[in-house]
């Protein structure tokens, strides 16, 4: 992978990695609150690797792409928060940890869009990785 | 597109703001101390969610209907059919003739870390989309 390929996904993984911390150590004794950023961001960063394939030829319609795709993960957070996700009841708090994770990718997929004009395969297999780790860790700390 | 691009990181930002108000709100309406109070309880509840003890959700219900989730420590401090009243941002919270004193809870002292963090990172990222030169790595 290229130099400006390698700093991408540290602009994927920086950001987050950084508000995590900030949750462990925080709010360490309620991991559940992480694990919803977590899973917020990954599922939500995963995706916007697809839209970034789907928008290649059209950049300039990305950054409202993104935002519409943001406003979609929030509501199906919400709505899992309120169905499958509902052990105690709707918990709010958790709503805006997995809504504020799903901003930053957002956020994130605008900055990288604005860097780069091509999205090769492997950068955009490494954001879905990426993404996928950061859910698999949510679900970890959300239940573990 | 540069002009996009601002537009929308302005956008997300001000929902991040608004959500990492909502988490310091949300915990701290459950310690009482920014509510102002004067119900009377008319039943209560511990329902447990993923980790029992943990992060179990303490539910009380006042003669007007209304069910506010509460901390630990105030839910095992009322009885059904007491009178509960406190004024706005008190650090004291009425109980029949007892009084009981309030302190943020450790979520909330986390949440005081944790938000403006949050939102300094969100305001970073953002604020190399409002401020960025013109170059595109290719």
């Amino acid at each position: 992978m290229t130099r400006s390929g390698t700093s991408i996904l540290l602009w994927m993984i920086a950001p987050a990695v950084i508000i995590a911390l900030v949750f462990h150590f925080a709010l360490g004794h309620r991991s559940d609150y992480l694990g919803h950023y977590a899973a917020g961001y990954g599922g939500t960063i995963a995706g916007m690797m697809f839209l970034l394939a789907a928008f290649e030829r059209m950049p300039a319609v990305i950054p409202i792409a993104a935002l519409v795709a943001c406003l979609v993960s929030v509501l199906f957070g919400a709505m899992l928060e309120a169905t499958i996700f509902r052990i105690g009841r709707f918990d709010e708090v958790d709503f805006c940890n997995q809504s504020l994770g799903a901003v930053l990718a957002a956020l994130v997929t605008i900055a990288v869009s604005a860097r780069r004009l091509k999205f090769p395969t492997p950068m955009l297999a490494g954001g879905v990785a990426i993404g996928f780790l950061f859910l698999v860790g949510g679900f970890w700390f959300a239940f573990s | 597109m540069r002009s996009a691009n601002r537009f929308v990181a302005i956008i997300l930002v001000a929902i991040g703001l608004a959500l990492c108000i909502g988490n310091l709100w949300f915990t701290a309406a459950r310690t009482t101390i920014p509510l102002a109070l004067d119900l009377t309880v008319v039943d209560k509840e511990i329902r447990h969610e993923k980790h029992p003890g943990f992060d179990d959700v303490h539910l009380v219900r006042a003669s007007n209907g209304n069910v506010m989730v509460v901390d630990g420590v105030i839910h095992d401090a009322i009885s059904l059919g007491e009178r509960i009243t406190k004024e706005r941002w008190s650090r004291q919270l009425n109980i029949g003739e007892q009084q009981l004193d309030l302190n943020w809870s450790a979520d909330v002292r986390g949440m005081m870390w944790a938000m403006p963090t949050t939102a300094a990172v969100l305001v970073v990222v953002a604020g190399t989309l409002i401020w960025r030169r013109r170059e595109t790595l290719q």
